[in-house]
């Protein structure tokens, strides 16, 4: 039994189909990539692993778990959290009450969750923002804040979705620096993103889709030099150096 | 204790104020103001931090008003048990209400407030074999002085105020909160957003419940025109939540006297200072808007609502911790 | 079976002008997100309207609508212009502001015509008022018959406006999406009352429609301001094909409870209608039609 899986998931609205069976499974501790032009439907994928939307066909497994059909809050509680493509603060709490919404996830009380909160701020390096309303922060420290957030669920997998989109060099960088660490505490990572260079540098395997589905998978070097996916998505051979 | 100095004070100067106050028809606009306090809290509760705009609290208050003018009426219980069951039979209105309306987003709740404040006001005329219909339910009051009435309604605004911050400091109150700011990221924190709004709005309904209890107690007669009415309780309100101030702990309770007295203000035509002026001048045009200004106090009270909102969305106690804040910004 | 064709005749006549009702609201209620709460309000304002002119200058409701519906559509606008749009740019919690807004503009309008008015009854007596001809044994209310066949040219016009004006273009694309529309190059804001105006004015003609047969109070307003967010969330919010649909079940359905189980429960079956519609068809028949 695989940690986490998706078999032949299929999503249609109306008569658009923007996910045609697509399946792929993730290993413990892994961080798996997902890649894809514009509209490939990575973000539909999100949104079906986490509840928000509902497959027409297909199923989804978390170690051992049917989670496909389940709400959104019943698959947090599992253990799977994600982020928002758009960001979503909790504009009028402040950092640190946003980050405890999240930790309520596995605390007792208010200073439980406040403890956990703390610790996760500190460790996704955002605690000198705690007092601050999340309406007023920049665009980094928002999109900081809502991994800090979804960690302090207690996760055992975690959805980024374009976690790096917006960004400048140096935030890119601590982000980098932020997900090997996340990994390094034991949470195994799905990562949705555009940034080539993210994803050659921390991913362990990646899945590329194109129209909804399956081009190829394996190693982040394999999947960058198959055809299908230059053609669609890279329009000329990926330059390691770029 | 130093952040509930305020509250302290408060209740304290409100303790001893009968002490003071000898007058029954000030005693009286008191009681009532308590009796606002806590449907302004509870309204608060639900949409100043839930974010569930109700346009129908008199449901609630009607149903906790009537449990408890109908329990004497059929069973011959004091309706003082209004106090207790009262909020049970508005909560058992409430529950399976909000998990009908709360399934849709957007503006679906506020209207079907709205529509079942006129169920209810509906059912209560309709029903008159059980309700006395228009005729109304009359009970004799138990005490003949306002001081009994004062402190009990004192001790409920205070509970519900209580209740109110003891909610919010809790898991509840952060995830009514993040239901406000975005519900689809408290969603993906593990929130059942839909159970908690419905933790939200039994509060709220349980709370209303209990000041139309202690309404039909105080007044001693009901029908379905005065506690059912949307404009007299369900726009009051909210006004008393907007005026005080939205998502604020005093905000309802500061509303509520305010709101209170500019609602004696257009009944009373400025407590007959303009009538009485219109009598000892003897001027026409005084004598019309003397006789205009009684009868149209649900004009001034709709201008009321209309100015509020335009000009002071966030209230008084709102609006000051802005104050507050543009004063000591950088803690 | 006379009776079942009765009911059925009056209801649908009656729907053709509730769908008119529905519309104004649903037109708001597509381009600002906004439930009008005063929507029934306007109608009674314009219905005294309607009524002063017969009063006073003996005109028939009909030919009154020609300065009744210019007025309330300036008066709609200047509600949008300046009461509504200025909430949009102030930092609140509560969203339903807008809504809330709209209640106290409900309250100040009935309120300052039943200062004016006084709160008696009035009615417009026209010499058709009563007339009635009769088809294979079912009676038709002559103002009825006319009313509907006004609605359903009054329709076929908002539809050509609609589909084929260049404002009625921008509105559309207002109501599909606000931001691109901006982007467009439309002016947002100046279609906002534009519609508001438009919304109320459909419904100033409604109330000139329904006065030959319906008393005037000023509390008339808060019953089929009701009657329009039923027929709203039974069309589905935001749709004005919806909102025919609407407005024909919602008149049925009054005629049938009428007849077939009390006069008293007439408008109650409105809001029954509501949370049926809630529990049952959570969208309303746009959901089923997709448009």
């Amino acid at each position: 039994m695989s940690f986490f899986e998706i078999k032949k998931i299929s999503k249609r609205f109306g008569g658009v189909k923007a996910v045609t069976d697509v399946s792929f499974t993730v290993q413990e501790g892994e961080i798996f990539g997902l890649i894809g032009p514009n509209g490939s439907g990575k973000t539909t994928l999100f949104n079906l692993i986490s509840g928000f939307y509902k497959p027409n066909a297909g199923s989804i497994h978390f170690q051992g778990n049917r989670i496909d059909g389940k709400e959104p809050h019943q698959i947090n509680r599992l253990g799977v959290a994600r982020t928002f493509q758009v960001v979503k603060p909790l504009k009028r709490m402040t950092v640190l009450d946003n980050v405890m919404v999240g930790a309520f996830a596995t605390a007792t009380g208010p200073k439980e969750a406040k403890a956990i909160a703390c610790e996760t701020l500190d460790f996704c390096r955002l605690d000198h923002r705690r007092k601050n309303l999340a309406g007023e922060l920049t665009i980094g420290d928002r999109k900081r804040l809502e991994i800090t957030r979804a960690l302090a669920t207690k996760p055992a997998l975690i959805l980024l979705d374009e976690t790096f989109a917006g960004l400048n060099h140096a935030e890119q960088d601590d982000s980098i620096k932020l997900i090997g660490r996340i990994r390094d505490s034991g949470v195994t990572i799905i990562i949705v993103e555009h940034i080539m260079k993210v994803i050659m540098n921390i991913s362990d395997k990646v899945h590329a889709i194109n129209f909804g589905e399956t081009m190829a998978e394996g190693t982040p070097s394999k999947v960058v030099s198959h055809p299908e996916v230059v053609r669609a998505y890279l329009g000329e051979p990926y330059d390691h150096h770029a | 204790m130093k952040k509930h100095t305020f509250g302290i004070v408060i209740a304290g100067i409100l303790a001893v104020a009968p002490l003071l106050i000898d007058n029954d028809y000030y005693l009286h606009l008191m009681i009532l103001a308590l009796m606002w306090v806590v449907i302004g809290s509870a309204w608060n509760l639900l949409a100043g931090y839930t974010g569930q705009v109700s346009f129908g609290d008199a449901a609630f208050f009607g149903t906790g008003a009537y449990t408890a003018g109908l329990l004497h009426d059929h069973l011959g219980w004091s309706p003082w048990w209004g106090l207790l069951f009262g909020p049970i039979t508005a909560i058992m209105v409430a529950v399976p209400f909000g998990w009908i309306c709360f399934r849709l987003r957007g503006a679906y709740f506020a209207l079907a407030t709205l529509a079942l404040n006129e169920v209810m006001r509906h059912t209560a005329t309709i029903m008159d074999g059980f309700t006395s219909g228009m005729a109304g339910v009359m009970i004799l009051q138990s005490f003949t002085s306002k001081i009994p009435y004062y402190y009990i309604a004192l001790a409920l605004a205070i509970l519900s105020v209580v209740c109110v911050m003891a909610v919010m400091g809790h898991r509840s109150g952060y995830y009514f909160l993040s239901i406000r700011e975005d519900q689809d990221a408290a969603e993906s924190l593990g929130i059942d957003t839909h159970f908690y709004k419905m933790i939200s709005l039994a509060i709220a309904a349980g709370l209303t419940g209990v000041a139309g209890a202690l309404y039909m107690n105080y007044m001693g007669f009901i029908d379905p025109e005065v506690v059912f009415s949307l404009h007299d309780i369900s726009i009051m309100a909210i006004l008393v939540g907007i005026v005080g101030g939205v998502g604020t702990i005093y905000g309802p309770a500061i509303g509520a006297f305010v709101m209170v007295l500019a609602q004696e203000l257009f009944r009373t035509g400025g407590f007959g200072v303009i009538t009485s002026l219109a009598e000892s001048t003897g001027n026409a045009s005084m004598i019309t808007i003397a006789n205009n200004m009684t009868q149209a106090h649900t004009l001034g009270f709709g201008i009321l609502v209309v100015l509020v909102i335009r000009f002071m969305p966030n209230g008084i106690a709102g609006d000051w911790e802005m104050l507050v804040k543009a004063v000591t910004k950088k803690r | 079976m006379e009776l079942l064709l009765q009911t059925l005749v009056s209801g649908l006549l009656k729907g053709g002008v509730y769908a008119l009702i529905g519309m104004g609201m649903t037109l708001i209620m597509g381009v600002m997100g906004v439930i009008n709460l005063a929507h029934g309000q306007i109608m009674m304002v314009a219905m005294y309207i309607t009524y002063s002119l017969f009063a006073i200058f003996g005109i028939d409701p009909y030919l009154s609508m020609a300065i009744g519906a210019p007025t309330i559509f300036v008066l709609g606008a200047a509600i949008q212009r300046y009461l509504l749009n200025p909430l949009m740019r102030i930092e609140t919690i509560l969203p339903e502001n807008q809504v809330l807004m709209t209640v106290g503009i409900g309250m100040v309008l009935t309120e300052s015509m039943r200062i004016i008015f006084t709160s008696d009854y009035k009615s417009v007596q026209v010499s058709y008022s009563n007339a009635v001809f009769f088809l294979g044994g079912v009676s038709f209310s002559m103002p009825l018959v006319i009313d509907f066949f006004l609605a359903v040219a009054m329709t076929c016009a908002l539809f050509w406006f609609l589909i084929r004006t260049d404002m009625g273009r921008s509105i559309r694309a207002t109501a599909q999406d606000k931001e691109a529309a901006t982007l467009m190059g439309i002016d947002t804001e100046r279609i906002t009352w534009i519609t508001f105006g438009i919304g109320s004015a459909i419904v100033a003609m409604a109330g000139a429609m329904l006065l030959p047969i319906f008393y005037l109070y000023p509390d008339i307003g808060g019953p089929f301001t009701r009657k329009a967010f039923v027929i709203c969330i039974l069309g589905g919010l935001g749709s004005t094909v919806g909102a025919i649909f609407g407005g024909i079940t919602l008149g049925l359905a009054e005629a049938f409870g009428a007849t077939y189980i009390a006069m008293e429960f007439e408008d109650m079956i409105g809001l029954v209608i509501f949370i049926i519609v809630l529990l049952f068809l959570p969208g309303g028949f746009k959901r089923l039609t997709g448009v």
